[in-house]
């Protein structure tokens, strides 16, 4: 039986190698061979960049997400899903002036109503911060000045790897907009970054969109229970997947209408019903002023990306009465309904709808309870757009940018806060425990700690989500390998910079990768989120 | 300065001059590699972009690929990224209902054709490693230190691939094909 298998084994392979490269002539390799040192000569960067823009923030003990509407588009299966493509008609392909704009220095947003300066080369600095490469890139693109067309097509070139005569520089008045709309097989990804003078007149990159994978393919990547279709990727050409999203914590299912997975700078993309009315699909500006180095991306507020924000968002800190205590969550506004959790004291939460004394809020992992209403603090803080504006330009240029010592001292909390890439607010699948569970083979889990994983309880606490505290379990702290029984397999470098976990089921061949969320504190890295990356054969 | 750059119009690139023996690589065994590429992915172009981006990454300096272990090295980046367009494949295929079922142009020759496709489709479904081992020994005819080599295991554990894997695959190929409309 095996001579048979082993010799039709050889004959097919070598017939069906032959029948798939019998068009590469050496003419044609030659070619191919040219294509291959063009590409690498293109600065094809080693992990998805991550480009600081526009970040929107709260005033200083709030938080807020502002969603920055994008076009919808049907794809093609009822769902919708986000499209960046611009309503903008592309005609230039120079950029041969700029009129003034103008970046208040720290408290306005780009205004084009400035007077008419002389036609000339506009200087462009974009300042692109990448997860892995910055000890690379870093200075190159801190210090990148140019004429804009060149540069800011370069940069564009570097973040989504796109053929440089498909990429397309128009002038809106004071901003400049780069953008590309590539198409690569069943797909074309759509991207653009804007750019505008600021008042000390560098030019700066205000917003970056990506929401990337309009399908030409009729037959769609659809929609399938609790996963949703991640957009947006925004680096080369890899086709939406699905990503089930999970927090350490549980969360409603209301809470799934949440769908990233994928992040760019603080932007997530957002996609789904929004409990705030009037948000739609779009990306998610997620920003926290909190002192504590808390991550806050749960206010909402709606917006579009022409129209600008329209609404305020509503926020409010748990009372600090008692250092130790907290708010408990309640999935129903009665005190025996089941509890969701504790919201520490001092933590902000956004609010919905009363009812008698219990408030529905939402905490800073996207948990959506009931908690009462008196422990909130009184005075609400409602977050107007110069606030946000303001805020999230001072942080802007204390985080963001170069952390000059005077940017530092005007936001002194940048340092203690960041949003880890990917960060998603909270989702919540219980899936994951069975997932993790083993399959009827007997997955063997083999799992270590590594060294510069210091949170103990959080790992515990990530293990029991998982349903594997029984087990030993190796967190990698990169995007890597994970070797389970006689199963191994490498991570693609899509979400390099989390750690990531790769469980394979020997029995189906389908793999789950888990991406954890990791951010960093004082007391050392905390797990925040994790996101489930399923694939079944 | 520094910046991130695109290549000038007509510029060969960095590496064009210095790298003679990648181009070597290349020209010798670039219809191989797409061959062995073939085994995971749908069409041909699929497989050459499997196998350039290979190349391509080697170019780019970011890896250091030990002198002599060129060739073992590129055959791994293809299996693994072969492997990697089959998964996005599945997960396309999983969550497209509507979509039919490609037809590789390659197995439109009868008989024989069928047979073909049964077996490479039967292969895709194995797990990882034991495919890359089948592939390996029995489309390059590697020994088993030359796969241990490539995909960095050891030679028992390739062996057991081996094993494993040509069990498995008879039990695939020997099942009812579901669905037939016979």
């Amino acid at each position: 039986m095996n001579d048979e298998l082993e010799r039709r084994l050889r004959d097919d392979l070598t017939a069906h190698a032959e029948h798939s490269t019998g068009h590469l002539d050496p003419a044609t390799v030659s070619n191919r061979w040219d294509e291959v040192v063009t590409r690498s000569t293109v600065r094809e960067l080693p992990a998805r960049p991550r480009i600081r823009t526009r970040v929107l923030t709260a005033a200083a003990g709030v938080a807020a997400v502002a969603v920055i509407g994008a076009g919808v588009v049907s794809n093609g299966s009822g769902q919708s899903v986000t499209s960046a493509t611009p309503s903008t008609e592309v005609q230039q392909t120079t950029v041969p002036s700029t009129p003034s704009s103008s970046v208040d220095d720290g408290a306005g947003d780009v205004r084009g109503d400035g007077p008419v300066e002389e036609p000339g080369p506009v200087e462009v600095e974009v300042e692109v911060s990448l997860l892995d490469a910055d000890r690379e890139l870093a200075a190159a693109t801190a210090a990148t000045a140019a004429d804009s067309a060149e540069t800011a097509t370069a940069v564009f070139l570097g973040i989504i790897g796109v053929p440089a005569d498909q990429v397309t520089l128009v002038r809106e008045g004071d901003v400049v907009r780069v953008q590309a709309s590539t198409e690569s097989g069943a797909w074309r990804v759509v991207s653009e970054v804007r750019v505008g003078r600021t008042a000390d007149d560098r030019i700066v990159v205000l917003d970056a969109q990506s929401p990337g994978f309009v399908e030409l393919d009729p037959a769609p990547i659809d929609h399938v229970g609790p996963m949703y279709p991640v957009q947006g990727r925004g680096h080369g050409f890899e086709a939406t997947i699905d990503l089930r999203l999970h927090a350490v914590e549980g969360v409603p299912e209301t809470a799934s209408h949440y769908a990233t997975g994928d992040a760019f700078g603080e932007m997530v993309p957002f996609i789904g019903e929004h409990p705030v009315a009037g948000a739609g699909a779009g990306w998610v500006f997620a920003a926290s002023s909190d002192p504590s180095g808390a991550i806050a991306p749960f206010a909402a507020v709606p917006g579009g990306w022409d129209s600008g924000r329209t609404g305020d968002a509503r926020v409010f800190r748990i009372r600090p009465d008692d250092p130790d205590g907290g708010l408990v969550l309640r999935a129903d506004p009665d005190g025996g309904a089941d509890r969701l959790g504790v919201i520490p004291a001092g933590e902000v939460v956004e609010t919905f709808e009363t009812e008698g004394a219990w408030v529905r809020v939402r905490d800073r992992r996207g948990v959506l309870g009931w908690a009462g209403s008196t422990f909130l603090t009184a005075s609400d803080a409602v977050i107007t757009d110069d606030e946000l504006l303001a805020v999230g330009q001072a942080f802007e240029r204390a985080f963001v940018t170069e952390r000059t010592p005077e940017a530092l001292a005007a936001v002194p909390w940048a340092d203690d806060f960041v949003i880890p890439v990917g960060w998603t607010g909270a989702m919540v699948d219980f899936d994951a425990m069975a997932l993790a569970a083993p399959s009827a083979d007997g997955v063997v889990v083999d799992w270590t700690i590594p060294e510069d994983f210091t949170d103990e309880p959080q790992r515990l606490s990530l293990a029991s989500f998982l349903g594997l505290e029984d087990r030993e379990y190796d967190l990698l702290p990169r995007a890597g390998c994970c070797v389970y029984g006689d199963q191994a397999d490498i991570v693609d470098g899509w979400f390099a910079g989390l750690p990531t976990i790769t469980f394979v089921d020997r029995k189906t061949s389908g793999w789950q990768n888990v991406h954890l969320y990791v951010e960093p504190t004082a007391a050392g890295p905390r797990i925040v989120g994790v996101a489930l990356e399923i694939w079944t054969p | 300065m520094a910046v991130l750059d695109r290549p000038e119009p007509g510029s060969t690139g960095a590496h064009a001059s210095g790298d003679d023996r990648w181009r070597a690589l290349f020209e010798s065994h670039y219809r191989e590699l797409v061959g062995l590429a073939s085994f995971s992915v749908d069409d041909r172009e699929t497989a050459e972009e499997v196998v350039q981006d290979a190349f391509v990454k080697v170019l780019g300096g970011n890896y250091r690929v030990e002198p002599g272990k060129e060739l073992a090295y590129l055959r791994s980046m293809v299996v693994n990224g072969g492997r990697s367009q089959l998964r996005k494949r599945r997960v396309r295929r999983l969550h497209s209902p509507a979509a039919p079922e490609p037809v590789a142009a390659a197995e439109v020759g009868g008989l024989q054709g069928a047979e073909r496709a049964e077996l490479v489709a039967a292969l895709r479904t194995l797990p990882d490693n034991q495919a890359a081992v089948l592939a390996l020994r029995y489309f390059l005819d590697l020994s088993e230190a030359e796969i241990a080599d490539t995909l960095g295991m050891a030679k028992g554990t390739v062996k057991s691939h081996a094993h494993r894997g040509l069990q498995r695959l008879a039990t695939r190929l020997a099942a009812p094909q579901e669905g037939g409309a016979s």
